[in-house]
């Protein structure tokens, strides 16, 4: 199995009312992990959206809606040669077979605790042919959405461009 | 999967022997040899799904898909075969990729399996497609289409990996789908759920959930008329250029109310497929009907 130099890397942050949102992502990863075609931990390289109480009641609920399926939320754009960038978005998977975006209900057990959303690389085949997914820079979009909604409001997802490298496997020592 | 006892895995159907043995005595523009396709057959750009208004493409072609297809013929009639191997992959215990998962043992997901392709080639085969194929130097001639399926331990046309989870789920798998949805991701992989009531792979069901990803599995997209989706069915255009736009959510790419393959459309990307391989075989194709 060959690794990719990409440690996860804070890229967003942003408060939802009485919660304290942040997102980060590895932004250096390798054909076989955004293809879904890696062994090992599928959740190596992935985007993690973490929730944060800033006054929430504990054990108050609140839905979240998590980007998913991807196809709702997400683009992704390669940067070709010119600097300009070519939109390779394509659904993979008919909506009728991802099924439709739910939120789900989640509460904060304590003060302090964070609630993390992890979404793996993989997804990203959902969205884009595998031909598309070769080395180069990328840019991934995510669109604005009802992310979180309590008693007293609901709140969008601020939306966000993450540039994205796919390189060449780098073999291991 | 380990070495189940109860299927044979390893025995290729002698049908494809034959043809495999056929094939290796073609030659090019021959009326009366059989040639082969194995791999990827791409989009023709044919089969259009539509927005709901049904007449605007939403973008999505027939996708790609992986198989063979190998076309024989005595002169006059011949036979289009479209084999398919798929290969199982036990992942019902893989809680982290797919939540709400619930082991099964190799062995037991083998005999569960091992239903599946007689449910595809029983929907597939129902209505008995013929191609009517047209070319410069053979004249006309009627092939059957037939459809093979078979589980193999390796070599796959599609690697489907096996999760057993009640009905959809509630959560997303690995991929970002909900964790009880079925689906084929193109051109050669896919999710198939042992615990959707349709599934042919238990004794009880509709058997038609594998039925219906097999469409999807040669290259055909959904056509249901679904407003609310955006979705106002899909537009065909045939080799002899005459087009159908089907908007229509019985059949077994609709919401599977029908549960064998029926429509002529059905059999539109195998007439593609047919027609590439006796070109790419030194034929003329000048008409192809899907009767």
């Amino acid at each position: 199995m060959t690794t990719a130099p990409a440690p996860l890397q804070l890229a967003h942050g942003f408060d939802c009312g009485p919660v304290r949102v942040d997102l980060a992502y590895t932004p250096v990863t390798d054909p076989a992990h955004v293809s879904g075609r890696a062994d090992g931990d599928p959740f190596r390289y992935r985007f993690e959206i973490r929730l944060t109480s800033r006054s929430l009641p504990d054990g108050a609920t609140f839905d979240y809606q998590s980007p998913q399926p991807l196809q709702f939320f997400f683009s992704v754009l390669r940067r070709l040669a010119d600097g300009s960038l070519l939109d390779v978005t394509a659904p993979q998977i008919d909506a009728h077979h991802t099924g439709r975006p739910r939120p789900r209900k989640m509460s904060f057990a304590r003060a302090g605790e964070t609630l993390t959303d992890r979404i793996s690389y993989f997804a990203l085949a959902t969205i884009v042919p595998d031909e598309e997914l070769v080395p180069g820079e990328y840019l991934v979009r995510i669109a604005s959405f009802e992310l979180l909604r309590t008693d007293d409001g609901a709140w969008q997802f601020v939306p966000v461009e993450l540039p994205l490298t796919i390189i060449d496997p780098v073999p291991e020592d | 999967m380990c070495n189940p006892s109860t299927v044979d895995y390893s025995a290729e159907p002698a049908e494809i022997t034959q043809l495999r043995n056929q094939v290796a005595n073609a030659r090019s523009g021959c009326c009366t040899c059989a040639f082969k396709k194995s791999g990827r057959f791409n989009s023709t750009g044919k089969i259009q799904q539509l927005r709901a208004d049904g007449v605007t493409p939403n973008g999505q072609n027939d996708s790609p898909w992986t198989g063979e297809v190998f076309v024989a013929s005595d002169g006059t009639a011949g036979t289009v075969t479209v084999f398919h191997r798929l290969k199982a992959v036990n992942k019902t215990s893989d809680t982290t990729s797919y939540p709400e998962t619930t082991a099964v043992s190799d062995a037991d997901l083998a005999t569960m399996v091992a239903k599946i392709p007689p449910a595809i080639e029983r929907a597939w085969n129902a209505k008995g497609w013929k191609l009517k194929i047209t070319d410069a130097k053979c004249g006309e001639r009627l092939f059957d289409v037939k459809f093979i399926v078979r589980m193999v331990e390796t070599g796959g046309h599609y690697t489907l990996n096996f999760v057993n989870v009640p009905g959809m789920g509630t959560a997303n798998d690995v991929a970002g789908v909900s964790s009880g949805r079925s689906y084929i991701l193109p051109p050669d992989r896919g999710k198939f759920n042992l615990g959707d009531s349709r599934t042919a792979t238990d004794s009880a069901g509709d058997e038609c959930l594998e039925p219906h990803e097999f469409g999807h599995m040669i290259g055909l997209k959904d056509e249901y008329r679904d407003v609310p989706m955006d979705r106002g069915g899909v537009k065909y255009e045939f080799p002899d250029k005459s087009t159908e736009t089907a908007a229509v959510n019985a059949e077994l790419m609709g919401s599977m109310t029908v549960k064998t393959a029926q429509p002529n459309r059905y059999c539109v990307t195998i007439a593609y497929a047919a027609i590439a391989v006796l070109e790419a075989n030194g034929c003329a194709v000048t008409d192809c009907v899907i009767q």
